[in-house]
């Protein structure tokens, strides 16, 4: 009987490389999912913590970036379900954190009107996924943040495509009503 | 002209197919509706990223706490095998030291008890007091004769303490 391979596979053999090159995307994913900095941090070391120590697991049959967010998925429902902290629940923590995102705003060279306008839009989508469900915040940061296609939402998630479509549209629905129709 | 519903300008915006696409490319003002939603979702995606860009990574050592960790985790496990196999070899030498210290005391224990219910049988089965002993041998002994045991003289009740009133 053929022992299994226990080496690592190629992509991630170089694990240095593997955390430099996907820390950002996963830190990014973990802090818009807790929106805590020091919590954040401490979730994406744990999740290439984890993924260094399940390096000899890691079969290539999915990518490097779907592996880790599977992970990180994991580690922020893990984090959600322990009720440590419910940060969406927290008006003071939301303000604060509302601010902080709007600070890159000011950037775009927009006029004052305009970048009031984006800064209402932006806290109200903040605002407004902070309200929606563990797994329909995560599909729509997934989708609109990282730029992620539905199939490879469905793989991280371990859920069918379908199900991602049904998240989907309830989250872009609850976020549209957050922010205003304009008909 | 009949517009798409909330609904379906929602699927538009999340990516899914509606059956009335002719519609959207033909209305101005669901088109705009749906650019305005896309635009907006545009917007929360750059403010995110640039949020989350600004927290330097720079000033956090990555890998340093990354692999800081996954060494910190391997030491603890020698470690916690020496503690186990020492509390183990504790256990396997303590436990019959135990069990023999204990066996001992219960023997003890059970000689103390037997012993005890032995003075207490003894007691119980007395004649007299204690304090009597030497006059009851004295009656005992006849005139001239041997020893006479009065608790199994034939027709006569074992001696009790009700005897005491006769021996007065």
């Amino acid at each position: 009987m053929d022992s299994p391979d226990t080496r690592p596979k190629a992509e991630i053999s170089d694990f240095d490389a593997v955390v430099r090159q996907h820390w950002p995307r996963i830190f990014r994913f973990v802090l818009a999912s807790i929106r805590d900095r020091d919590a954040a941090e401490t979730l994406t070391q744990d999740c290439f913590l984890r993924a260094y120590q399940g390096r000899h697991r890691f079969r290539g049959e999915a990518s490097v970036r779907t592996w880790l967010m599977q992970i990180a998925i994991n580690l922020v429902r893990d984090f959600a379900r322990s009720r440590r902290i419910r940060f969406w629940q927290r008006v003071k923590d939301m303000a604060v954190d509302c601010a902080s995102l709007n600070d890159g705003l000011a950037s775009h060279g927009n006029s004052p009107e305009a970048q009031a306008v984006a800064k209402e839009q932006v806290e109200a989508v903040w605002r407004a996924t902070g309200n929606l469900s563990e797994r329909q915040r995560t599909v729509f940061l997934l989708r609109f943040v990282e730029d992620m296609d539905l199939l490879e939402i469905a793989n991280v998630m371990g859920v069918s495509e379908g199900a991602v479509k049904v998240h989907l549209f309830r989250a872009v629905h609850t976020v549209r009503e957050r922010i205003g129709a304009m008909r | 002209m009949k517009h798409l519903s909330p609904e379906q300008i929602s699927s538009v915006v999340a990516g899914l197919r509606i059956p009335e696409e002719d519609h959207l490319r033909n209305c101005a003002d669901c088109a705009r509706e749906v650019e305005r939603v896309q635009s907006v979702l545009t917007v929360f995606r750059s403010s995110v990223r640039e949020w989350t860009d600004k927290m330097d990574h720079s000033e956090f050592p990555v890998h340093e706490a990354v692999s800081s960790r996954a060494n910190a985790a391997r030491p603890h496990r020698a470690p916690m095998a020496w503690v186990l196999a020492a509390a183990a070899l504790a256990a396997a030498v303590a436990i019959p030291v135990y069990q023999d210290s204990r066996d001992r005391e219960l023997k003890a224990q059970a000689e103390r008890d037997a012993q005890l219910l032995d003075d207490v049988n003894a007691q119980l089965s007395r004649s007299g007091p204690l304090a009597m002993d030497p006059l009851m041998q004295l009656m005992a002994v006849p005139v001239g004769g041997p020893a006479k045991d009065l608790s199994k003289a034939p027709g006569s009740e074992p001696a009790t303490m009700q005897d005491k009133g006769g021996i007065q």
